[in-house]
């Protein structure tokens, strides 16, 4: 990762896709019901904050990624430990994605394939892509953005039409606390799941902080999010969105206009496909630079293909099955990443600060 | 079903360590073989119908564990 620069625009980019992932599937603050479009927006304002200090500690160390900090800061043994428990936050992550896809390719996109088979294209692509660098991805995600957002366009204007305003209401009919685990929820998944790219940004060419890109990429992945869920709900309604695995799927595929605008999930599985091949690769940037600088080598891309064959697999043996994963996701995933998410960036602040601070006041006393 | 499995992978290690041993960096071989041999065999070990232990359930019982089960 030493020479390779992505432009602040990129950055941005790359943070919405990696944002929409996989929550485009899966949805997000779903223990609100019908204020979960609440929940998304009091979420995003508290990962603004969370967002914020990520891009700080970045700031403090130009051209260093969380990996050389966690070293800078505590040492090297304890930061490399530190690192260990961060790369396989990383990795958990991504293999969840992966078995997402998964999931959503075996029960609706191809029911009848053995779902190893479109799995393994998706891990060659994976390791092509991580092969190529991160360089590369910058500049096809440029594109491809807006191919998503065009197609997102195009379909959420399309299901205007299913649109009912009543079943939004009544509005915080069930009391806060249903909202604040939503918000909690939401939070955790996929806003702070941003803590990824402090392992994967080293150098942003021309850009003094990282404030304007991870802010600017969280409000438009939180955009799509939020007009996603809020479409899902006026659509679906709450009930029906809690019943499927997959809400923005079925509420797909009730658009119905004339002979011409039926079937049209395969917009979806294409943002889908985009949005999660993002999402798994930044993960495996993080997985791979933080296994090179661990244990001291001075490329990644060599151990590209044992790592991503390596997620790959993790990816069947995590879950035994699709109910384990959504109740695994729902309920203890937001307590499981709250430590890798809040408290050791919050550690790492801190200490960042603190050290900033002395050094600053030995150098003025010199 | 699993012979193929091992013959796909000696036939990735093949393409991917000509390039690697011309680098004669030892940490890298030695980091690239183990990681590629553990996911052999896992893998083989998958094709068979194995079932392997998740560490979710892991997971699952220490935070339960700290955070109580109220949910």
């Amino acid at each position: 990762m030493k020479n390779e620069a992505i432009s602040e625009r990129q950055g941005v980019i790359l943070i919405t896709f990696f944002i929409v992932g996989s929550t485009f599937l899966i949805g997000t603050g779903g223990q609100s019901k019908q204020d979960a479009w609440i929940a998304i927006i009091i979420a995003i304002s508290w990962s603004a904050i969370l967002v914020l200090m990520f891009s700080r500690i970045l700031s403090l160390y130009p051209g260093k990624d969380l990996f050389d900090i966690l070293q800078i800061i505590l040492g090297k043994f304890i930061g490399k430990i530190i690192s260990i428990l961060m790369i396989w936050f990383a990795f958990h992550l991504g293999t969840l994605v992966i078995r997402n896809l998964s999931e959503f390719t075996n029960s609706i996109v191809f029911p009848d394939t053995p779902v190893v088979v479109p799995m393994l294209f998706f891990t060659i692509l994976l390791i092509w892509g991580l092969k190529e660098g991160i360089e590369v991805l910058g500049r096809w995600s440029e594109f491809f953005i807006w191919v998503v957002i065009l197609i997102f366009i195009v379909i959420s204007t399309l299901s205007i039409s299913e649109m009912d305003i009543n079943r939004l209401k009544p509005i915080l009919n069930n009391g806060l606390t249903p909202l604040l685990k939503g918000t909690f929820s939401s939070f955790s998944f996929p806003f702070g799941e941003t803590v990824v790219f402090t392992m994967v940004f080293s150098n942003i060419s021309k850009a003094k902080n990282y404030n304007k890109t991870f802010i600017v990429g969280l409000a438009l992945g939180g955009l799509i999010v939020f007009i996603a869920k809020i479409r899902n709900l006026l659509v679906l309604g709450s009930g029906t969105v809690s019943r499927f695995y997959f809400p923005s799927s079925t509420a797909t595929s009730l658009i119905h206009i004339g002979e011409l605008l039926q079937r049209l999930e395969m917009g979806i599985v294409m943002i889908l496909l985009i949005c999660t091949f993002i999402k798994t690769i930044i993960c495996l940037f993080a997985v791979c630079n933080g296994l090179s600088k661990v244990f001291g080598f001075d490329d990644y891309r060599f151990m590209a293909t044992p790592v991503t064959l390596l997620m790959f697999n993790f990816s069947f043996i995590i879950y035994k099955s699709s109910m384990e994963m959504s109740t695994w996701a729902f309920n203890i995933w937001p307590y499981y990443s709250m430590v890798f998410e809040v408290i050791i960036p919050l550690v790492v602040f801190i200490l960042a600060e603190i050290k900033g601070r002395s050094s600053a006041a030995t150098s003025v006393n010199k | 079903m699993f012979l193929l499995v091992i013959i796909s992978y000696i036939i990735v290690i093949f393409f991917q360590t000509v390039s690697l041993l011309k680098e004669k960096n030892s940490g890298k071989i030695i980091f690239y073989f183990s990681l590629i041999i553990l996911s052999m065999i896992i893998s083989v070990l998958l094709s068979l119908g194995v079932q392997l232990p998740s560490p979710s359930n892991q997971i699952k019982n220490i935070v339960i564990l700290i955070f109580g089960k109220n949910d």
